[in-house]
């Protein structure tokens, strides 16, 4: 090639350059957020994507990634990206994977976002609470989830004459007494594994004796008359749970429900897609935990929230952050989140969503309606342990929930291998090994 | 002085992978150990040997170490007698043999989850079928709590895990015993021998080294497993089936203290070793032995 024709493909190649320079810095401006979340299951994920659709739709200058990082490998993965210093732009969560986030120093506050959709559309009180920290919100709730005591009105009819469900814990332990018909059906289905669910169940029981894992100030209390009283109470029940309950996880108990082999158990009313979907039954309902003469209503709830990591901000994109999440909080939108993607699983965070007809005329939330309302009661008075007084009071919250103390202390309660009273003392005992009051 | 410069650059490339995914993770096991790291992965202050203290202070470290040790000598026993017995059954030319071989193999291709989820459906005390059966046939009474009976669900694991491992041990002594002239088997007969003497005097004396090496390698691999044991129990009930890997998993990633999680990877690490000492040191095949394997 002469040096001409050298000179005329350079001067070419800086021509082309200086066209498609200006254009890529243009197309460049478009934010592409990406985000975690922990919702596997292919109904979930086509869920978010119905959402993020109807975002990119309406702020095209805004593409959103999601990214799918299953639940056990969630407390990990997300400390890794922040060891490594690359995070997703933001990520949803529960409050033990805030705590941990928070701890990592790898969070900032949304304090004003979460005021202002307050304002708008009224957070639950339970679904708030968790991510208050130090005059901070560190989290925006996005949809909430709730035990109840789910049961099959058929059996109630059959066994006991009535489609009522019990109120009070003599009526709960005399039902579960009187639906056990073993070994085809069990009055009660609770379980006593080590594990995560079993945390959840005996919280719920928990919860209506007015037992607590701290005080005000974080002090560990839970060796308490009303804890005794109350895992008294399960132990009581779990003799109606079909054999083998000691050690069931998530998997056996929704089998079991769906089977029909227990009549009633404290659980998320989330079975009723399988029998709606798969068995076109009505025959599940769900009610308010029953409680003790000296108690009050209670029971456990989870919320999911969205929070926001320090690279965000410095890149950029938090506004864009916050777009986002206005826009799912949004009722007409929220539902997709919440009865779209898992009926009965995922409630709304908000008093807003909670009244959105969308939300209502989801063929599946419409044919167990009375559960469903039920559900949205409990949320008014439904806490997670460790984050009842509306705000962070020990910081190993996220620590005693990981190394599952209270289901341990069940188990060795349910297994025979210690006395409540025993194993309540024990349970305290391992719990001051994480304990870090906030004061 | 070129040639082996030339031979070192071939070694080279299998070095840099050991000292990758070997030698690079271990010392970082070994120095995590022996700091504080309060929280995640972010590395706090030098404790000397803290973390050991901590642990070895832990009533469950020591039920731990204990289950270990029963999970890997209750596999090794079942692991080295049965598929001794296929092995001899599969060793014989019959009809349909090559078949039934392949059959064999089954158990060791499907992954360990698959294993898990079935496991737990099956042994289910309300809905499984293996109850069901049990019951129908009365060979028991009642229906049995496999998984969350305190004294039965170590030994139900250990069969579930053994029946997964035992065609590659089966397939091993197969091997070996296919090695043995027939001849050997003819001349003994020919001098009187019953079916019990020739496989105390022939079979046994001449895969007794690949027993005992499989015997090493199944008490290594049991006592690291992990997946198993979590998909189906997570160390329950209590901890009756908590070993140390699943204690190693719940300390790093249940309460994040990687710290400890590590200090406990290593007195594992040093416990096998000695392990491996000793058995190779004292247990090892007598050398006549060797020769006639040889």
């Amino acid at each position: 090639m002469s040096v001409r024709k050298k000179s005329l493909a350079l001067v070419g190649v800086m021509v082309g350059l200086l066209v498609v320079v200006p254009g890529l810095c243009l197309a460049q401006e478009k934010v592409e957020l990406t985000f975690w979340h922990h919702e596997a299951p292919a109904h979930r994920v086509a869920a978010f994507q119905q959402a993020i659709d109807l975002f990119e739709k309406e702020y095209p200058d805004i593409k959103v990634n999601q990214e799918i990082v299953m639940w056990g490998d969630a407390w990990p993965k997300t400390l890794a990206a922040i060891e490594a210093g690359n995070p997703p732009d933001f990520q949803f969560g529960i409050p033990d994977l805030l705590l941990t986030v928070y701890r990592a120093n790898a969070i900032v506050p949304l304090t004003n976002l979460v005021k202002e959709m307050d304002e708008k559309y009224q957070f639950f009180p339970g679904a708030i609470a968790p991510y208050h920290h130090e005059n901070e919100s560190w989290g925006v709730p996005i949809w909430t989830m709730a035990f109840l005591l789910t049961y099959r009105p058929s059996y109630f009819e059959e066994y006991l004459g009535t489609t009522e469900p019990p109120k009070t814990w003599e009526e709960f332990l005399d039902y579960a007494e009187k639906l056990t018909h073993a070994p085809d059906l069990h009055g009660i289905g609770l379980a006593g594994a080590k594990n995560l669910m079993v945390d959840e169940q005996a919280y719920c029981i928990m919860t209506t004796a007015g037992a607590k894992f701290f005080d005000e100030k974080g002090k560990i209390i839970f060796d308490s008359p009303e804890t005794i009283k109350a895992l008294k109470f399960y132990k009581e029940l779990f003799q109606y749970a079909p054999p083998g309950a000691d050690a069931w996880s998530w998997g056996e108990m929704e089998l079991n429900i769906a089977a029909g082999t227990v009549a009633m158990a404290p659980y998320f009313p989330s079975v009723q897609k399988r029998f709606y979907e798969e068995f076109d039954t009505s025959d599940y309902a769900g009610a308010h935990m029953p409680y003790p003469p000296d108690g009050k209503p209670g029971t456990i709830c989870y919320p999911n929230e969205i929070h926001v990591y320090k690279q965000t901000v410095a890149k950029g994109h938090l506004p864009a952050v916050e777009e986002f999440v206005k826009f799912i909080l949004k009722p007409e939108v929220n539902y997709i989140l919440t009865a779209v993607q898992e009926p009965g699983g995922f409630y709304p965070a908000t008093e807003a969503a909670s009244r959105a007809p969308e939300f209502w005329n989801d063929p599946i939330i419409t044919r167990f309606k009375g559960m469903n309302e039920a559900a949205m009661e409990a949320l008014e008075y439904a806490t997670l342990y460790g984050f009842e007084y509306g705000r962070w009071v020990n910081l190993g919250i996220g620590d005693i929930t990981g190394a599952d103390i209270l289901a341990d202390v069940v188990n060795r309660i349910v297994t025979g291998q210690m006395s409540v009273e025993d194993a309540v003392k024990w349970g305290a005992k391992a719990m001051e090994k994480y304990s870090e009051p906030v004061g | 002085m070129r040639r082996k410069t030339v031979g070192y650059l071939f070694v080279l490339p299998i070095l840099v992978l050991i000292l990758v995914i070997f030698l690079y993770p271990l010392i970082s096991t070994i120095r995590y150990s022996l700091y504080d790291i309060p929280f995640g992965v972010k590395q706090g202050p030098f404790v000397g040997l803290q973390n050991y203290r901590i642990i070895f202070a832990e009533p469950v470290f020591w039920q731990g170490l204990r289950n270990s040790v029963i999970w890997a000598l209750g596999n090794l026993a079942v692991q080295l007698t049965i598929p001794f017995g296929i092995a001899i059954v599969l060793n014989h030319r019959l009809k349909g043999i090559d078949l039934v071989r392949a059959i064999v193999l089954i158990p060791w291709i499907v992954p360990a989850v698959v294993v898990a989820i079935c496991a737990r459906w099956l042994l289910l005390p309300t809905m499984g079928p293996i109850n069901y059966y049990l019951l129908k046939t009365g060979i028991v009474a009642r229906r049995v709590n496999f998984l969350g009976s305190l004294g039965l669900a170590m030994p139900t694991l250990i069969a579930l895990n053994s029946w997964k491992f035992f065609p590659f041990g089966t397939l091993l002594i197969l091997a070996a015993l296919q090695t043995i002239p027939a001849q050997l088997y003819e001349a003994a007969r020919v001098d009187g021998a019953n079916p019990w003497q020739c496989f105390t005097r022939i079979t046994f004396p001449l895969v007794g080294r690949i027993v005992w090496f499989i015997g090493f390698l199944a008490f290594v691999w049991n006592f690291n497993i992990f997946d198993l044991i979590w998909l189906i129990t997570q160390g329950g009930p209590g901890n009756t089936t908590q070993t140390l890997p699943v204690l190693i998993y719940r300390t790093a990633f249940k309460t994040f203290r990687p710290g400890e999680a590590s200090s406990i990877a290593v007195i594992i690490m040093i416990f096998l070793a000695a392990v491996g000492i000793i058995y190779f040191r004292l247990l090892s095949p007598k050398k006549e032995e060797r020769i006639i394997a040889q």
